[in-house]
């Protein structure tokens, strides 16, 4: 499977044989990270997001992929990488600054930016009531009509179901309003 | 809510492009709605992320179980259909995990997949064991249920992150026969604190407290009824944890009339082991490849390291025959006497061969290890003969594709094999042959029973961390032990028989090159003998001739001349032979005077020498001189390339230089030898065609083909060495090994080195 190939499944949301090929970058990734002073639960965390950046990248933008993905992925990496190490005050070995990224770093800190912001949806949504993260999930992620997910969870009308989805939905933006005006 | 409903439109893209750039407009001039709609397009993207981390961790799971990473896991073998467990382990996952998957050896998994975490808890009626009672747990938990083929290969991953690996036809109903076709697989778990308090589940066993982290349940039923899983298959639990505790057990749930659960029946947990190729690992005694290196044999490839150790196996060969030798020489017989029998490397009856003492060095290096060993066991009053450390056999027998995919082609068994080979027997390691079918932990057990010391704490050490057997492995077992019993002799009888043959091959060239030289030694003599005697008559006739004897002149033969030493009287010609004798023997210059004639008789020795260039880089060097008159040649002697020799006046001489450097032969030939020092003489390489010419060119007398046969022996000579060379060599490195992979015969006293020499080249 080539890169173009990887690319047109994940912009068709058939994401698990896409990542099954991606995982297999994950050694070289895990070597560089260890390699540059972090730890192996720092490698997971680092390509995980990583991909997940990809990932948007490949939907939202108008993707173009101009070099090999793994070249990609290995550079986000690095690139997240340093940016972990800044956060945390430590040292910035050479091989992180000196490598060439390919992409903009003004950009890939915008990107950066826009993941923790997601990142602190994220921690919104788990900490929501478990009713109300089904509900979000099956109805944002599920693609499924609010009458299936009326009849799925018990609900006794399609209109029960969209009230609760509006109260589930205003309350976690309500709670991610809060959240980031305490940073 | 109508405007939340619009930001939705407008954030999924259901907006026509009119509706949308007149609600980007809004946007602009409202600072609220713009906030607003970024907020939710944060929590929309939190969403997605959710789910991109679910797949991405799926993707993990995937990664680290196909590359059979299972430091990642714990996996269970759940023998039996219900088991109700409590398991020690930490757990950061959270609790939104939802997604499914089955099918294949691959996962699907859908999004519709909810459809099965959610609904209601409806019991069966009957339990999994056919009773009526059900615990609160029961009830409070909800059921995962997935339908899998029974009759292909399953992984399934639970909500809470369990993997579970469901083999191919692993179900048996009620009759022990194997299930088919769709299966309802039930499955339950309580993993963090909170949901186990929830389902009313306790952690106690038998009252006592227990640490917990979880606890799970599997039910598979067919058309309602409750099925089996099959022992001989078993499904494999792995249960995601960051670190593996030791002293994890997994316990058996047992329902209480009171609705609680009771834990009984801990069993250890068994850390799978992973098969990998068992030619990749290194079952060499400890340091073997190393000391090869050390001792310049390194880097000569697996096969030449297989050879040598398993050529070591021949030390287990026949036992009785050491012991009927044991019993055989005297009892006082210090290890020294036994230089004075040769003894052929090993067990084989002693078998005599003449060896002249210039090459007493060589036989020396000839008398074995086991010689050295009977020393020790006369020595000792009671023998034993104790095979010492593991017969090679044994290992040439496992170490092949036959035992791929058991406990022993896996890299746990190469850390045990390395501390095995230092057990004084082969004991421990039939132990794990043996017992292919059990967990390793468990052989490590019996071998730490069986052992002392620093032995016996790695072994419970190994014990201890209950390394289990490997995953899907061969069955062949009782196939393969009786394989091992097998092939385990037949490859020391085949070793045995293969040395005894080397052996007698030897024993036969060492013979041959004997006689040889024996021959070549008794044609030089003869050479020698005749040369002296046409020289002494040379000399003899040439004296009388300048004393003016005349008459018959009485030729006597060399070998008569041992009687001149003994008193002659002072007269006549019996005193010039004398004088002719010393001359011709000492090869001085003779000058005799006739005390009643007064006349005098000189014949001149006259010193040459020649020294040849770049000596160094033959392996030999022979100059001979080729006397006219005579019909035999002399070798020169001297070394390092300087020769040097006397020329008696009466013969002309021409000279023959000859050199070999690895079969290759240099010659360099000169007619009117003086006598004089011949420096630098340098050597062409010639062929051996070429080299017949020349010499029959200079000599039609026979000496050309003399000296070629002489060249032949000298080349035989050369090979000869090397052959012995490299055989003790071999025997010295033999020897050298054995000292550290057979400790115990280390522990012998050591014999002195011994260092062979050349033969030196005597002049003729």
């Amino acid at each position: 499977m080539n890169d173009q190939e990887i690319v047109a499944l994940i912009r068709n949301s058939q994401y698990d044989v896409s990542l099954n090929k991606l995982y297999k970058r994950f050694p070289q990734i895990r070597k560089m990270i260890l390699a540059n002073g972090g730890g192996a639960d720092d490698a997971e965390d680092i390509f995980q997001d990583a991909l997940i950046i990809l990932i948007r990248n490949i939907r939202e933008n108008d993707f173009k992929l101009t070099s090999e993905l793994s070249t990609y992925l290995f550079s986000v990496c690095r690139f997240l990488w340093k940016d972990e190490l800044k956060k945390k005050n430590r040292l910035v070995p050479d091989f992180l600054l000196n490598g060439e990224a390919e992409f903009e770093e003004q950009e890939m800190e915008g990107i950066i930016e826009r993941e923790n912001q997601a990142k602190l949806a994220e921690k919104v949504i788990s900490e929501l009531k478990e009713r109300c993260r089904e509900l979000l999930l099956l109805f944002y992620e599920g693609q499924m009509k609010l009458k299936d997910i009326a009849i799925k969870m018990g609900y006794n009308s399609e209109n029960t179901a969209k009230n609760q989805k509006y109260k589930c939905l205003e309350g976690a933006k309500k709670r991610l309003n809060e959240l980031k005006q305490a940073i | 809510m109508e405007l939340a409903e619009k930001i939705e439109q407008y954030l999924t893209g259901q907006l026509s492009e009119v509706d949308k750039a007149g609600f980007e407009a809004q946007m602009a001039g409202d600072i609220k709605l713009s906030e607003d709609v970024r907020l939710q397009r944060q929590t929309m993207q939190g969403l997605e992320r959710i789910v991109l981390k679910q797949k991405i961790k799926k993707a993990r799971i995937r990664y680290k179980l196909y590359r059979y990473l299972t430091r990642w896991g714990i996996p269970v073998l759940l023998g039996i259909v219900i088991v109700f467990s409590v398991l020690i382990y930490k757990s950061n996952l959270g609790s939104y995990q939802s997604f499914l998957g089955k099918s294949g050896l691959s996962y699907h998994s859908k999004l519709g997949s909810f459809q099965s975490l959610i609904g209601k808890n409806a019991l069966p009626e009957l339990n999994e064991a056919g009773g009526k009672n059900w615990a609160d747990a029961d009830k409070n938990i909800e059921a995962q249920t997935f339908f899998i083929d029974a009759s292909v290969d399953t992984v399934i991953e639970t909500a809470g992150g369990i993997v579970l690996s469901v083999p191919a036809n692993a179900f048996l109903d009620s009759l022990g026969k194997t299930v088919s076709g769709k299966v309802e697989f039930v499955f339950k778990e309580a993993l963090t604190p909170s949901d186990i308090i929830n389902a009313g589940l306790s952690t106690t066993s038998g009252g006592k407290l227990l640490e917990t982290g979880g606890m799970f349940f599997v039910d598979a039923r067919k058309d309602g009824a409750a099925l089996k899983i099959n022992a001989k298959k078993g499904i494999y639990a792995e249960i995601p944890t960051e670190s593996v505790k030791s002293g994890m057990k997994l316990f058996a749930g047992k329902r209480k009339a009171d609705g609680s659960i009771d834990w009984v029946n801990p069993r250890p947990l068994e850390h799978d082991v992973v098969s990998v190729d068992i030619l990749s690992l290194d079952f060499y005694p400890p340091h073997y490849l190393d000391s090869l290196a050390k001792w310049g044999y390194g880097n000569r490839g697996k096969k030449f390291d297989d050879s040598l150790y398993y050529s070591l196996a021949a030390k287990f060969g026949d036992l009785s025959e050491e012991m009927d030798r044991a019993s055989k020489p005297a009892p006082q017989a210090p290890a020294s006497a036994f230089a004075n029998e040769e003894f052929d490397g090993s067990l084989a009856p002693v078998k005599k061969i003449s060896i002249k003492t210039s090459e007493r060095a060589y036989t020396d290096t000839v008398y074995s290890l086991i010689a050295l060993a009977l020393s020790k066991k006369v020595d000792s009053v009671s023998f034993q003969p104790q095979p010492c450390g593991i017969n090679p056999a044994k290992i040439k027998t496992i170490w092949s594709e036959k035992f791929q995919n058991t406990i022993l082609s896996t890299r746990e068994f190469q850390e045990r094999l390395y501390l095995l080979h230092k057990f004084g027997n082969d004991g421990a390691l039939d132990l794990y042959v043996n017992n292919l079918d059990r967990p390793l932990y468990q052989i490590d057990s019996m071998v730490a029973a069986q052992s002392e010391g620093k032995l016996k704490e790695r072994f419970l050490e190994f014990a201890a961390t209950h390394t289990g057997t490997v995953n899907n492995g061969s069955r062949q077992f009782k196939k393969l032990r009786e394989y091992y019993r097998r092939q385990a002799k037949l490859c020391t009888d085949a070793i045995l028989k293969t040395q005894a043959e080397f052996r007698n091959k030897k024993l036969l060239l060492d013979n041959e090159s004997d006689t040889k030289k024996e021959k070549h030694q008794n044609d030089s003599a003869k050479r020698a003998d005749q040369a002296f005697s046409e020289e002494f008559n040379l000399n003899l006739k040439e004296a009388y001739r300048q004393l003016g004897y005349k008459g018959d002149i009485p030729i006597r033969s060399r070998l008569s001349t041992k009687k001149y030493s003994v008193n002659i009287t002072n007269t006549g010609w019996c005193n010039v032979d004398r004088f002719v004798d010393e001359s011709v023997r000492n090869r001085a210059t003779l000058n005799f005077t006739d005390s009643e004639s007064g006349k005098t008789a000189v014949i001149k020795y006259l010193p040459v020498s020649f020294s040849i260039d770049e000596s160094t880089k033959y392996d030999q060097v022979y100059v001979y001189l080729l006397p006219d008159k005579l019909s035999s040649f002399m070798r020169v002697a001297g070394s390092n390339g300087k020769y040097s020799g006397k020329l008696n006046e009466l013969i002309n001489y021409k000279l023959v230089c000859v050199a070999y450097k690895e079969g290759e032969a240099f010659l360099y030939t000169q007619n009117h030898v003086e006598s004089k020092n011949y420096a630098h003489i340098a050597l062409l390489s010639t062929g051996k065609k070429e080299m017949d010419h020349v010499l029959n060119n200079m000599s039609n007398n026979g000496l050309a083909s003399a000296i070629q046969k002489e060249n032949e022996f000298l080349k035989f000579e050369i090979a000869d060495e090397k052959r012995r060379k490299y055989n003790m060599d071999n025997q010295e490195l033999t020897d050298k090994l054995v000292d550290f992979i057979f400790p115990c015969y280390a522990d012998l006293p050591k014999r002195a080195p011994v260092q062979y020499q050349r033969p030196v080249a005597e002049d003729q």
